[in-house]
């Protein structure tokens, strides 16, 4: 357990190190950046689906949210951007208990009300007053385009939340839910509180990506409501997060580095395939290897799950 | 002797089927009450109503003379009362030890201590092997036994125990035992359902026969035997 | 004002009766096999788009190009069936997989419509020489009328496979409880192939019939008919087929009144709202009963 701990550390230290040093190296900043982007995507979402088994469909909304949360506050109120971007967080929590209630439901019912739900945030964020949030054209924070402080920030945020899901995985919160998702009935009954414990898992899949929202804003330093609630951003962190395997640590991880690079290589060279490929690898996955790669090898091999978790 | 639960006139149906129809209990503190009868007569029904699964439409339930009637499973477990299955529920995907702390995960005890004192427990009933393995690879009796285990840990006072015998190994049985009478002598207090009438002639202070949802009989071991209702309601009429 | 509401009440109808057809193709493989088309409106696109070719190729009508339609998506669905049926079914949660399954073929025919037909819009042009009329002070379009009734026989002709026929109502035995059926000797496979088929059948249809109720298909649509789709058979029930046209009318008025009171850009809001709210509230469907599996 102990020497295993330490693998762990060294190997988020090295990265750690790795990607701090991406931006004094010859090596694209904006690759790094959206690499790290769908890490932390991947591993939040792996927290809700992966441990809980809900899956939101409208996932997007959160980070759509933090990015406008944080242009807004910054370019009509001139709050400065870090404050912004905490504030993004405190409205993925909002968003998140707003929509505590559709935890009730189940299965399919869940995905759709969620994805329906993004679905009419985007257009009222699309509709709202342009002096407010811009209209379809969004929001321009070329003013405050600051790419060093951003990319780090997204570093620490990458950080923080593998090492969440880290502690998770070995919390009393994580064994709960585990319980609740191999027989809810019966773990009420020793007095694990189900909805409680679905609602801070719920939470916690929130904040991450609304705090990735901000920060992916102020990087990019543009929001508009098209790629703020694009149903694809919701695809590829499944995808992602599958690809790798849910309900482990490092699967998500895996997934978001190998498929956002795949990603990358595919969109630079055949636009139009990529969509296909996206489409081609969900129905892969989801019919041959629905515990992905990292997943398999601990089916196929459960020592493994001494070593990678 | 103070009476630790009780149970007051309380109805439950489904559709038009009355499983419990006035059905009053009383269990006194550190006794082990047996609940006989044929099946489909409501015991299993009685437990799911003391823990909080269904709410009666009618009646009273009083623990430690607080009223648990509407509190939530888990708001019934964390005041102290614990529950076996007939057929047990265990984590199957999940590793023993962590089955085994399932009920404390709400305590205030470092998670090193309980994660220590739930390998123990595996080794007091043989199962330390298990430790590491997840809870599908246990027999039936082992899943049994593991419950069993997480009312040791979780130190419920009044434990429910639903077939604890049916399917179980004789050895196994023996243990099971063993176990419910340390248990009793530490001060816990049982409601047993079982259809295995040497164990329950065995282990019970008091026997309570249901039939069709209602109490036909109550006493010790020889009342019981002699009842002639009791011996129509097995028989057939 | 009144006329207004008036055209609106009997356009809210035709389209409606529309809407419900397209609810029962993805209700009725829902109701089956659990499974959750979320490319329904991508393979009405793919129809469109075959009718657009067959029309530019072989100068077929929309009506007629139902007729080659139809088999070729039958034999499709049947072929999905053979994909991708039996991995579903043994998936931990079939239900979520095939959602994603689908979600996945949804993506698939997006970009071959993209890379076969390109993005433009396409247009087929309509076989009436009047292409609206008034009927009183109604004004009517000629094609949704057209659609409204093709789509009542089709659904006569699915009323009487589902309650007349042996097959049909083996449909509706599984449908109502699929684990009893198998042990009464129904082939539960071989009539999911033919549902399936039949599914992508309906499908086919409406496909068609969108090339004659609106003036322009483009490949991103899809996602809207999917919506449209999944509110319908929320609105009417969850594996109700019949229960969708119920849905599919309440919706289609739904849609056709709010665009008399609101503004034009967030008439797609009442399709996400109604949804949300029934859901939440009434989550068996307008006449459903209360079901325990939720």
């Amino acid at each position: 357990m102990k020497t295993y701990r330490k693998t762990t550390l060294s190997v988020i230290v090295i990265a750690t190190l790795f990607l701090a040093m991406v931006p004094v190296l010859p090596l694209s900043k904006p690759y790094f950046f959206y690499m790290m982007f769908w890490i932390t995507m991947a591993s939040a979402f792996n927290i809700i689906y992966g441990f809980v088994g809900y899956l939101p469909f409208g996932y997007v909304m959160f980070y759509g949210v933090g990015t406008y949360v944080t242009a807004v506050l910054w370019s009509r109120l001139g709050v400065p951007l870090p404050l912004a971007i905490l504030c993004s967080g405190a409205a993925g929590l909002v968003l998140s208990l707003a929509f505590a209630p559709t935890l009730r439901l189940k299965g399919i019912y869940f995905a759709i009300v969620n994805f329906a739900s993004a679905m009419v945030l985007r257009i009222v964020v699309a509709n709202l007053p342009e002096a407010w949030a811009g209209g379809s054209f969004g929001i321009s924070l070329s003013g405050a385009y600051k790419p060093l402080a951003s990319y780090y920030l997204m570093l620490a945020l990458t950080v923080a939340s593998v090492v969440v899901g880290l502690w998770l995985s070995h919390s009393r919160l994580g064994i709960a839910l585990r319980c609740i998702r191999d027989d809810e009935a019966a773990a009420a009954v020793m007095g694990i509180n189900v909805s409680m414990s679905r609602l801070k898992a719920w939470m916690l899949a929130a904040v991450i990506p609304s705090l990735a929202g901000g920060i992916e804003a102020w990087f990019t330093a543009i929001v508009d409501p098209d790629t703020s609630f694009n149903l694809m951003s919701t695809a590829k962190t499944i995808v992602y997060a599958m690809f790798g395997g849910l309900g482990t640590i490092t699967g998500p991880i895996f997934g978001a580095v190998f498929m956002y690079g795949l990603d990358d290589f595919i969109w630079g060279r055949f636009p139009l395939l990529n969509l296909l490929v996206l489409g081609v690898t969900i129905i892969f996955l989801i019919l041959f290897l629905p515990r992905g790669v990292v997943g398999s090898l601990i089916q196929r091999w459960p020592g493994l799950r001494k070593i990678i978790e | 002797m103070a009476s630790l639960l009780e149970v007051e006139n309380i109805e439950k149906s489904f559709g038009g089927l009355k499983a419990l129809d006035g059905i009053d209990l009383s269990v006194e503190e550190n006794s082990i009450t047996s609940v006989i009868g044929p099946n489909g007569s409501g015991k299993t029904t009685l437990l799911n109503c003391i823990n909080g699964i269904y709410v009666p439409e009618k009646g009273h339930v009083t623990y430690r003379g607080r009223s648990i009637l509407g509190k939530k499973p888990h708001e019934v477990a964390r005041m102290g009362i614990g529950r076996t299955f007939q057929v047990a529920r265990v984590f199957k995907k999940i590793p023993v030890v962590d089955n085994i702390l399932a009920p404390v995960l709400s305590s205030h005890r470092p998670m090193t201590d309980l994660r220590r004192e739930a390998v123990e427990l595996l080794k007091r009933v043989g199962m330390e092997k298990f430790t590491d393995g997840i809870g599908g690879d246990l027999s039936g009796g082992q899943q049994k036994l593991l419950e069993l285990l997480r009312a040791w840990i979780a130190d419920f006072d009044l434990i429910l125990l639903d077939e604890p015998f049916a399917g179980v190994h004789p050895e196994l049985k023996a243990l099971f035992f063993e176990e419910i009478r340390e248990l009793q002598r530490l001060g816990k207090t049982f409601v047993l359902i079982s259809h295995d009438m040497h164990s329950v002639y065995t282990l019970s202070d008091t026997i309570v026969v249901f039939d069709l949802g209602k109490v036909i009989a109550r006493g010790q071991q020889e009342e019981i035997q002699n009842n002639e209702r009791v011996i129509e309601a097995y028989l057939g009429n | 004002m009144f006329e207004l509401i008036l055209m609106a009440i009997v356009s809210g109808v035709l389209m409606g009766i529309i809407y419900g057809l397209i609810g029962i193709g993805m209700n009725i493989l829902y109701g089956v096999m659990r499974i959750v088309n979320f490319a329904h409106g991508e393979f009405m696109m793919l129809g469109a788009y075959l009718a657009f070719t067959l029309n530019r190729a072989f100068g077929l009508s929309s009506l007629q190009a139902i007729l080659v339609v139809m088999p070729v998506f039958f034999i499709l669905g049947v072929m999905l069936h053979a994909l991708f049926y039996n991995r579903i079914q043994q998936s931990e949660d079939p239900e979520i997989a095939s959602f994603l399954t689908f979600f996945g073929v949804s993506l698939v025919i997006t970009s071959l419509i993209l890379m076969i037909w390109k993005a433009d819009p396409r247009s087929v042009p309509l076989p009436f020489e009047k292409v609206s009329f008034f009927l009183g002070p109604v004004f009517l379009s000629t094609g949704r009328l057209v659609s409204a009734l093709i789509c009542v026989l089709a659904v006569a002709a699915i009323s009487f496979f589902l309650y007349r026929t042996y097959t049909g109502k083996a449909v509706r035995a599984i449908i109502e409880n699929r684990d009893a059926v198998s042990i009464l000797g129904i082939d539960v496979h071989r009539v999911s192939a033919l549902v399936f088929g039949i599914g992508l059948a309906i499908v086919a249809i409406t496909g068609c019939l969108v090339t004659l109720s609106f003036p322009a298909i483009t490949p991103v649509l899809g996602q809207t008919y999917t919506n449209i789709a999944f509110l319908v058979i929320v609105l009417g029930g969850l594996g109700s087929p019949l229960g969708s046209m119920l849905g599919g009318l309440v919706y289609g008025l739904a849609e056709s009144l709010s665009s008399v009171f609101l503004p034009l850009a967030l008439s797609p809001l009442v399709a996400f709202v109604i949804l949300v709210v029934m859901v939440m509230i009434r989550p068996q469907g307008l006449l459903g009963k209360v079901s325990t599996r939720i």
